[in-house]
C-alpha cells in the first residue's frame, strides 16, 4: 500500500506549506518597494498587492498577498501607520513624537 | 508648571450650566492624575488661543494591528509634560452594550493605573474610548485589556467596529436579532478590522427597525434597518381606545403626517394602503398598542452614508430591499446566508477601484450607481429610486424585450 499523498495545510483557504516560500517572496519584493519608496511615497496595503500581481502574474492573489503582510507586520521590517489614511512604512520616529521619561 | 486641578476662565465657564459637564469630570480626575491636570492646563490654552495643540496619528499601535490606536501628541511638550503623549484607544464594545458591573470596574481600574483616568462610553463608533495614555503603556494596555476580555476596536481605514442597537433584547420592534449580527459580523471580519486593506474607513451599523436609533441610514457606510414586507398588524378595538379613551387626535397626529399619506380615518376605522407604506413607524410609534409592525420581518440594507470629512455628507441609499435574516430561507429572495458573499463583491470593487480616502459612497457618486450595480452583481430595482427623476441610474432597456419578443 503506497502512502497517502501529502498536500500539505490549509489554513485561511492558503496552503501553507505550498504557498510558503511564495508568500516570503512576495513579502521580500512588497518589503524592497517599501524600502525604495521610504521617505518620498507611501503604499497603502491595495497598492502593495496591485504591483504584486504585475510581479507574478498568476500567482500574487489577495489571499496570498494578506499574508505576506502579515510577515511583514509581525516581523517588524514594516509597520501600520495612519497619515490621514493607513500605511505600510518601514519603522521610524515620527517628528511629532515627544521623547517620554519612560522611553 | 504647576498643579492644576481647576478650570479658570473661559473652560470654567464649561462648568457652570445645568448639564453634564466633561471639564468637570477632568476636574475631578485632576485630584489624583497628572496627565487630567496637564490637560485642563492644556485645554485652557487651546481656549484662549483659539488654536489646536494636538497632533493627531501618526504610527503608534500595538504589534500586529493596524487599527484600534489613535496616536496623539501635543504641541507643547515642555508646559505640559504628562500630556505630551496622549493617545486614544478605541475598544470594541460588546454587542449592543451590555455589560457586567465587574467588566467596567477592571476597565476603570486598568485605566486609572496606565491612563489619564478619562473614558468616553461610548465614543460616535460605538466603542468604548480610552482617552490618554503614554507609547509605552500601549503594549500594557492591550494585554491587560486581552486579559479582561476585550478587543482593541478599528480605527483608520479598516472595517470600524460595527455597532447595533440594544435589538431583542430590550426592544419589541427589533424586526431581526442586531446583537446576533453584530457579533457575527465582529467576528467574520477579525481580519478587516485591524488589518488596514480598505481605501478608508468602512462601517457597519445595524438597526432593528426604522427608527433606527443608531442612525445608521447617515452614519454608516452599509446600514442594516430592519423592516417588514406584509401588512402593518391592527387591532380595531385598540384603535377606537385610542380615540375614544385617550383623545388622541388620529387624524392630525397619524393620518395627516405619514409621509406617503398611505391611510384613511373615517371616526370609526383606520385603512392602511400597505402598498404604499414606506414603513417610517411613524403610526406605529404614536399608536403602539394598537398596530404592530408584519410578520414577515427581515431588513433593508443600504449603502454610502458619510459624514463630512473631504466631501459632504451623505445618507445611504437602498442596496437590497429587503434580506430574511432568520431561516427558513426562500431561494428567490435575498438571505442573510447571501451576506458574506454581497460584503465581499463590494469590498473587492472598492477594494481594486477606490481612490486613496475614498469612502465607498463617494466611490459610487463617481463611477455612477448603474456601474457598481453592474459591477457587484445586482440588478437595479424600483426601491433603489429614492425620488422620482432623480436616479438616473435605472435604465429600462426597451430593446431588450423587443429582442426577446422576435426571439420567441
Amino acid at each position: 500500500m503506497s502512502a497517502p499523498e501529502f498536500d500539505g495545510v490549509i489554513i485561511k483557504g492558503i496552503n501553507i506549506m505550498a504557498d510558503k516560500a511564495l508568500v516570503e517572496q512576495i513579502a521580500d519584493a512588497m518589503y524592497k518597494m517599501i524600502k525604495d519608496a521610504a521617505g518620498q511615497k507611501q503604499y497603502k496595503a491595495m497598492d502593495l498587492q496591485k504591483a504584486m500581481r504585475e510581479l507574478f502574474p498568476g500567482k500574487a492573489d489577495k489571499k496570498i498577498c494578506r499574508e505576506a503582510i502579515k510577515i511583514l507586520i509581525t516581523s517588524e521590517r514594516c509597520i501600520y501607520t495612519y497619515f490621514g489614511g493607513s500605511y505600510i512604512e518601514l519603522p521610524h520616529v515620527e517628528g511629532a513624537a515627544n521623547p517620554t521619561k519612560e522611553g | 508648571m504647576a498643579e492644576t486641578t481647576k478650570a479658570t476662565g473661559k473652560l470654567a465657564e464649561l462648568t457652570t450650566g445645568p448639564y453634564p459637564s466633561f471639564v468637570k469630570e477632568i476636574e475631578a480626575a485632576a485630584e489624583n492624575n497628572k496627565m487630567a491636570q496637564d490637560l485642563i492646563g492644556l485645554l485652557e490654552l487651546s481656549y484662549n488661543e483659539k488654536l489646536c495643540h494636538w497632533k493627531h496619528g501618526g504610527i503608534v499601535g500595538v504589534m500586529g494591528y493596524g487599527g484600534g490606536v489613535i496616536g496623539r501628541y501635543c504641541d507643547e511638550p515642555e508646559k505640559f509634560p504628562n500630556v505630551s503623549h496622549f493617545h486614544t484607544l478605541r475598544v470594541n464594545q460588546p454587542a449592543g452594550w451590555f455589560y457586567k458591573t465587574e467588566a467596567l470596574r477592571k476597565i476603570c481600574d486598568m485605566w486609572e493605573v496606565r491612563g489619564s483616568s478619562i473614558f468616553n462610553i461610548h465614543g460616535s463608533t460605538g466603542d468604548i474610548v480610552l482617552l490618554g495614555t503614554t507609547t509605552p503603556q500601549l503594549e500594557p494596555v492591550f494585554n491587560d485589556l486581552t486579559k479582561m476580555g476585550f478587543d482593541l476596536g478599528g480605527s483608520g481605514s479598516v472595517l470600524r467596529t460595527p455597532s447595533c442597537c440594544v435589538g431583542p433584547a430590550r426592544c419589541e420592534w427589533a424586526m431581526y436579532d442586531t446583537l446576533k449580527c453584530a457579533y457575527e459580523q465582529t467576528m467574520a471580519f477579525q481580519d478587516e478590522l485591524h488589518r488596514p486593506y480598505f481605501p478608508y474607513k468602512f462601517k457597519f451599523k445595524f438597526s432593528g427597525c426604522p427608527n433606527d436609533c443608531v442612525a445608521s441610514i447617515a452614519r454608516s457606510d452599509m446600514s442594516f434597518i430592519g423592516t417588514w414586507k406584509d401588512d402593518i398588524q391592527i387591532d380595531k378595538d385598540k384603535v377606537l381606545w385610542y380615540a375614544e379613551e385617550k383623545k388622541l387626535d388620529i387624524q392630525n397626529v397619524v393620518v395627516d403626517r405619514c409621509p406617503t399619506k398611505c391611510m384613511a380615518w373615517d371616526g370609526k376605522e383606520l385603512h392602511i394602503d400597505n402598498r404604499n407604506c414606506s414603513r417610517c413607524m411613524h403610526c406605529i410609534n404614536v399608536m403602539h398598542l394598537a398596530l404592530k409592525p408584519g410578520k414577515e420581518r427581515g431588513c433593508t440594507i443600504l449603502l454610502g452614508a458619510k459624514a463630512p470629512i473631504l466631501e459632504g455628507a451623505q445618507m445611504s441609499s437602498v442596496l437590497i430591499p429587503f434580506m430574511k435574516m432568520e431561516p427558513p430561507y426562500n431561494e428567490d429572495e435575498p438571505s442573510y446566508e447571501d451576506l458574506p458573499e454581497l460584503i465581499d463583491a463590494i469590498w473587492e470593487l472598492w477594494g481594486e477601484e477606490g481612490k486613496n480616502r475614498e469612502r465607498v459612497g463617494e466611490f459610487i457618486q463617481r463611477i455612477g450607481m448603474s456601474n457598481f450595480l453592474d459591477a457587484i452583481g445586482l440588478e437595479p430595482v424600483a426601491e433603489m429610486v429614492k425620488h422620482p427623476r432623480e436616479n438616473p441610474y435605472v435604465f429600462y432597456e426597451l430593446g431588450d424585450d423587443e429582442d426577446e419578443g422576435e426571439e420567441e
